[in-house]
């Protein structure tokens, strides 16, 4: 049976200091807004940066993707069943970006991602700059689910099992899809077309 | 030598695929591979990362806890869920008027055994000594589903109801179950169960008990003051209160997170930071990966002799393990 309702906190805030991702897990499923807000703290930034990688463009999107990311979390947070709570998190992500993408987007032409070089490292040669400057572009152009999994292994540096079960793949298909992420963006950066 | 294939290189260039690692070393083409790969995370990386700044961080938080807020469904019970309450209402009748009605000469001092919650009725006033009376008694009452009267045991320790400063009337044991508890028309009802109390008065709440414990509970009309470990929830009609899950053993927590600091300084490069913190990991939760990437981190770290002793303690200790065969061919290509 699902809680129904709102319940008061059952922990003061500084047990929630201490408290495991999965222990939080556990009290955001009985509406306790504090465990939610900790757990919100503790991976905001992870979840961010994800999105923000994914969508690449525009900031506006990227805030609401992150938080429609938290608010499915909390809501299906009595049918979370591990191992990562992080990982969880970037497969819910992942799913709200593509169908985002899908929906409301498609793809974003490319020169609409381009970083701004001013972004960049000022130390960096010209030549280094120019490709870190198409990078972004390159990545928005790769098919969904090989960026997903090239942001997740390659820059967010999770393991290759807990990216399977995150986005329900085999850990096989982890690593091809990964091949060809790099293998695309590659090609891409050398004047090639992926 | 046949090369592994490209998806394996992939993990290998993730750290993630030892023996395919150990392969490109002597293997030009995959060497290549790699090399071109690391190239590409190395470019990607240097890329400055979307940044969360703090005034949107606080605006994210509140919105996102306000669109939680709006989200709570209407409290509605399931159409099946009437006719299960009902008939647990109806059993909750006749417990709360057996303890109530019959209480001047059915009173029960026992004690709750192991993995059942005890279930306290406190004196009225009207009870007769808990010593004198006898649960097996002719009309002794029966509990409804899954709730069962204790026989009397004068001899056994008192339960922790039974030590509280206002001593109960009466104690029976719920076996797992649900169980209703209807006090509108009497005095207060206290459930006591290890760790958590449940208070109701002039309410009607049904409780989910599981493993000795109650799990849950379900305010049908009025309300229930709900103490755990010394905190207290007082919850309304149409919500429910679930035992919140129990936190990680320490030992476990504490290895995971040995782990995790173990993987970090794996993927950083830094080994011998690495191999001190998998050692660290022994739960047997997080133990076997700790094992299997201590070894690695050993090879890495150009440290062969005592790679090889890892492999060959993990093949030992894990034989049927998912990277057993990794660390054997690990092991193979090491050599004696």
């Amino acid at each position: 049976m699902r809680p129904r309702g709102k319940l008061l906190p059952l922990h003061g805030a500084d047990d929630r200091a201490e408290l495991s991702d999965d222990a939080l897990i556990a009290a955001c499923a009985t509406g306790d807004d504090a465990a939610r807000s900790r757990l919100f703290e503790r991976h905001v930034d992870a979840v961010h940066r994800f999105v923000g990688r994914m969508q690449a463009s525009d900031d506006g999107e990227v805030d609401d993707l992150v938080q429609a990311t938290f608010v499915e979390a909390f809501r299906s947070a009595a049918r979370y069943r591990g191992p990562s709570v992080r990982a969880w998190l970037y497969g819910i992500a992942a799913n709200l970006t593509r169908a985002y993408a899908r929906r409301e987007i498609r793809r974003k032409r490319a020169h609409q991602a381009i970083a701004s070089v001013d972004r960049l490292p000022a130390t960096l040669d010209m030549v280094r700059r120019d490709v870190l400057a198409r990078l972004p572009a390159a990545l928005t152009a790769l098919p969904h689910d090989l960026r997903t999994v090239f942001i997740l292994v390659d820059l967010e540096q999770q393991r290759g099992c807990e990216v399977a079960a995150a986005l329900r793949i085999p850990e096989g298909t982890v690593w091809r899809r990964l091949y060809r992420a790099r293998q695309a963006l590659r090609i891409t950066l050398e004047g090639g077309r992926p | 030598m046949m090369c592994p294939s490209r998806h394996r290189l992939a993990a290998a260039s993730a750290g993630e695929d030892t023996a395919a690692e150990l392969h490109a070393e002597t293997c030009a083409r995959c060497r290549a591979e790699l090399t071109a790969m690391a190239a590409v995370v190395r470019l990607a990386r240097a890329v400055p990362a979307p940044v969360l700044t703090a005034s949107r961080r606080t605006e994210l938080r509140t919105e996102v806890l306000a669109a939680c807020d709006a989200a709570v469904p209407a409290t509605r019970r399931p159409r099946g869920g009437a006719v299960v309450a009902a008939a647990a209402a109806i059993a909750a009748v006749v417990v709360a008027v057996a303890w109530y009605g019959g209480s001047t000469s059915r009173s029960r001092g026992i004690t709750a055994p192991p993995r059942q919650a005890g279930l306290a009725v406190p004196d009225t006033g009207s009870a007769a000594s808990p010593a004198s009376s006898d649960a097996s008694a002719p009309g002794a009452p029966r509990s409804p589903r899954g709730a069962r009267p204790a026989s009397p045991a004068p001899t056994n320790p008192p339960s922790p109801a039974a030590v509280r400063p206002s001593p109960p009337r009466a104690i029976a044991t719920v076996a797992d179950g649900r169980s209703t508890i209807d006090a509108r028309d009497t005095a207060p009802v206290r459930v006591v169960s290890g760790d958590t109390a449940i208070t109701v008065a002039s309410s009607k709440v049904e409780l989910t008990s599981r493993a000795g414990a109650v799990t849950k509970v379900h305010v049908i009309i009025g309300s229930a003051e709900i103490e755990l470990r010394g905190r207290r929830t007082t919850v309304f009609a149409g919500d429910v209160w679930v035992r919140p899950a129990p936190a990680p053993r320490p030992l476990a927590a504490m290895a995971m997170t040995a782990f995790e600091r173990g993987w970090i300084a794996f993927r950083a490069g830094r080994y011998g930071e690495a191999i001190a913190a998998f050692d660290q990991a022994q739960d047997p939760v997080i133990a076997e990966d700790a094992a299997y990437w201590a070894a690695i981190a050993s090879a890495r770290a150009g440290d062969r002799v005592s790679a090889a002793r890892r492999l060959r303690e993990f093949t030992a200790r894990f034989p049927t393990a998912m990277r057993a065969d990794d660390a054997r061919r690990a092991l193979a290509r090491l050599g004696p």
